[in-house]
């Protein structure tokens, strides 16, 4: 139950940043610039921290979390 | 429980623009060791299953949120500031939001959004930033980037309105390196500022790429690029799918080398996630 709970934890960090406002947003792409901007790699994340004195927000999800069945 | 969330992703989606951003699905290829030079440790260690931990361990989380702070130390959120004498691998009590009070009896997901929430402002106001800098969101293995476009995609067939179907971009690497045309017009502010959100960015070693792509890759050279279609599952990628046979994302297009800004640009406008109404 309560890694269940947790699932719903990183569904839910990924996308409340992806979440519509209303029902019409859902069927509108988001304008180009509008999404959330992920980095992967640590170096290039860390530079980019550096050059914009911006912190860093680091995601972290076992992958086996939003892992789709076999198809 | 969808209103709840909405609310919140839009508190989300402004607070993210105040921080650089890192979604890292630790278990999968090359995706653990980013967390060591984050100076966050392993990221399934102690124990690799929360509610598993054993008396004076350190539980950790399946899912879970640190943040560091401009120059790259991580923060301990009791404190909102950095330790003078940061903990090996930052595996004391302090630098993820499940570390809060409240944050590790409850495992729960609602509180855990609330309280990463807060901690965003709190730390954003801290460290307000200056300036705009984008590089090229590169992907740590052909396996996560798989997994990303695949879940990205899904979630957006799914309606979450801000995630885009996020095709592929193959970089040929040859000895290591990107060709530095191909990495000067990918990395032109004009173009990640349009597309480093739409698109996967993973480098394909000439030597060691799928059969798949063999000849693509091999027609683009090492200062083109190719192009896939967005992944369709993860099979043989995951965790979970060790065995199955892996599926491979189709060539969708090849632009040989040398390309510019332009010709990347035209490329990636043709064929970004919902441009066409896919």
């Amino acid at each position: 139950m309560t890694r269940l709970l947790w699932t719903y934890a990183a569904v839910a960090l990924i996308g409340i940043g992806n979440a519509p406002l209303g029902h019409a947003a859902r069927q509108q792409a988001p304008p180009p610039g509008e999404g959330i901007y992920w980095y992967y790699d640590a170096d290039t994340a860390l530079e980019v921290a550096r050059k914009t004195s911006r912190p860093l927000f680091v995601l972290k999800i076992r992958a086996d979390i939003g892992e789709k069945p076999a198809t | 429980m969808e209103s709840g969330l909405c609310s919140s992703g839009s508190d989300f989606h402004a607070l993210s623009k105040k921080f650089v951003c890192v979604r890292l699905y630790y278990t999968l290829e090359g995706a653990a060791e980013p967390f060591a030079k984050l100076g966050l440790g392993n990221p399934a260690r102690p124990d690799a299953n929360f509610n598993l931990g054993k008396p004076g361990e350190v539980k950790r989380n399946n899912a879970d949120v640190a943040f560091l702070d401009p120059d790259g130390r991580p923060i301990n959120l009791l404190r909102l500031r950095p330790d003078a004498k940061p903990a090996l691998g930052a595996s004391s009590l302090g630098c993820w939001v499940r570390d809060l009070p409240g944050g590790e009896a409850v495992g729960n997901g609602t509180q855990m959004v609330r309280q990463t929430l807060e901690m965003m402002r709190e730390i954003s106001k801290l460290h307000p930033g200056k300036g705009e800098a984008l590089a090229i969101p590169w992907q740590v293995s052909l396996a996560h980037a798989i997994f990303v476009s695949a879940w990205d995609s899904s979630e957006t067939k799914r309606g979450w309105g801000r995630l885009e179907s996020r095709r592929i971009v193959l970089a040929p690497v040859r000895e290591g390196r990107v060709e530095p045309s191909l990495e000067r017009s990918l990395g032109a502010p004009e173009v990640l500022k349009k597309h480093g959100h739409r698109y996967v960015f993973v480098k394909a070693d000439l030597g060691k790429a799928p059969a798949e792509w063999a000849e693509a890759l091999d027609r683009a050279g090492p200062g083109g690029l190719v192009l896939l279609e967005d992944a369709r599952t993860a099979n043989g990628f995951g965790q979970r799918q060790v065995g199955a046979p892996r599926t491979y994302p189709k060539v969708l297009d090849v632009k040989p080398g040398p390309v510019t800004k332009a010709s990347v640009l035209t490329l990636l406008d043709k064929s970004a996630g919902n441009a066409n109404g896919r």
